[in-house]
């Protein structure tokens, strides 16, 4: 009804605005895009180890193929988890494609940055090179954990719409993040204040 | 610990060690160590709190692109949806149309022959040509037929008085009548013109043998 009034898109949720993408209305992707363009291109950045270019081209397919896709989305979905679904599975197809043609993590030289950031040594904590080394040992983790913790604790999803993403049980996301909080306090050593008291 | 649970998860990311209180303090003990939960805090906190990447920006050419691949995609006024149900019952339609269409085009001659033999019979076109060109048939065969519908007429409504002796005479002879041949079977006498005009139309063999002044 009164369908003549402007459309205010700004209140109208996910599932609408998609809604209204398959039959047509530009305006109402131009909101989804401005809803999640940012917080993907930081979801891509940091999944395709901090390659900006690329996490910018991402971006761009992953809309190009919520346009192409559009019709294949079902309105009782969250569109939040179909949409990270669908980067979630561009990365893991870049990290196989990076698999084939022999690609290589870089490996984070700790010896460097403990020498020019003495702070560490002094038992200060240094935030920036306390981020640095988390986003290079997530980066060498198992890509299904990488992204489970960051999906978690950088896109705030829950447990349940992490499940949903990457399709297993929700018992298996904690899991993931327990052990992958495991390994990363063993990378991440170094900050604890405990170690330096010893 | 295999998992972590929500509640500590929660707790972790909110609270430090010192900050816990005697029952959070319990639970927690009871699978974490006051170390591990300090750098598992410690990790969690700031991996929330990790703003490094906030100044990125997506960039200002993928509007643009996105939009040209939108109305390319999915101009509302152009975009015809059929499914395949509707292909496929236009599909039906369009058959049987050209169908109906070859049956009618070719004809009548052309059509399934219903008639148990061909009788070419050159039709009049007017009654006065009607009247010329009655077809001779055997007498005895229309009078057979003629008793029998006169038979069917006086039982069910009674004609004119004045016809009822040319009648009464046919009738008399009645036994003397020869069995029609199987040919003239189905054919019809119109009442009305009984004793004056016949009309015999055998639509089964698509004769029509006017029959005057019997």
């Amino acid at each position: 009804m009164l369908s003549f009034l402007p459309k205010s898109y700004a209140v109208s949720s996910d599932e609408e605005l998609m809604a209204y993408v398959v039959k047509g209305r530009h305006p109402a992707f131009e909101e989804l895009y401005r809803r999640y363009s940012k917080p993907l291109l930081r979801f891509f950045y940091r999944q395709l180890h901090q390659d900006e270019e690329k996490a910018q081209d991402f971006l761009q397919d992953l809309f190009l193929k919520v346009i192409e896709k559009a019709a294949l989305f079902q309105r009782d979905q969250k569109f939040k988890v179909w949409l990270y679904a669908m980067a979630s599975n561009m990365c893991k197809n870049e990290y196989r494609k990076n698999e084939v043609r022999g690609h290589q993590v870089i490996d984070y030289d700790f010896t460097a940055i403990m020498d020019s950031s003495s702070s560490a040594l002094l038992g200060k904590f240094d935030l920036s090179l306390f981020n640095k080394m988390l986003r290079e040992e997530l980066g060498k983790m198992d890509e299904l954990q990488s992204l489970t913790f960051a999906m978690r604790y950088q896109d705030h999803l829950s447990v349940k719409e992490i499940s949903e993403i990457m399709e297993c049980a929700e018992g298996t996301v904690k899991s993931r993040l327990f052990y992958t909080l495991k390994k990363l306090n063993s990378g991440l050593n170094i900050f604890n204040p405990y170690k330096e008291d010893k | 610990m295999d998992t972590l649970e929500p509640r500590m998860e929660s707790l972790l990311m909110r609270k430090t060690f010192a900050e816990l209180n005697a029952e959070e303090r319990i639970f927690v003990a009871a699978s974490l160590t006051e170390e591990s939960y300090t750098a598992y805090h410690l990790i969690l906190k700031h991996t929330q709190s990790d703003t490094s990447d906030e100044a990125l920006v997506p960039s200002a050419a993928i509007p643009a692109k996105l939009k040209a691949h939108f109305d390319a995609a999915r101009r509302p006024s152009l975009r015809v949806s059929l499914s395949a149900k509707h292909l496929s019952l236009a599909a039906c339609l369009f058959v049987a149309l050209c169908l109906g269409v070859v049956f009618f085009k070719a004809g009548p001659s052309a059509r399934p022959e219903l008639k148990p033999g061909h009788v070419k019979v050159e039709l009049p076109k007017s009654k006065d040509e009607l009247k010329k060109k009655s077809i001779n048939l055997p007498e005895q065969a229309v009078l057979q037929k003629l008793v029998s519908h006169t038979k069917i007429a006086r039982r069910e409504k009674p004609g004119p008085k004045a016809k009822l002796p040319v009648q009464a005479g046919l009738l008399e002879k009645k036994d003397s009548i020869p069995v029609v041949p199987e040919k003239f079977y189905g054919l019809r006498v119109q009442e009305p013109l009984l004793g004056l005009d016949i009309d015999v139309n055998d639509q089964l063999l698509g004769l029509r043998i006017p029959v005057v002044n019997l």
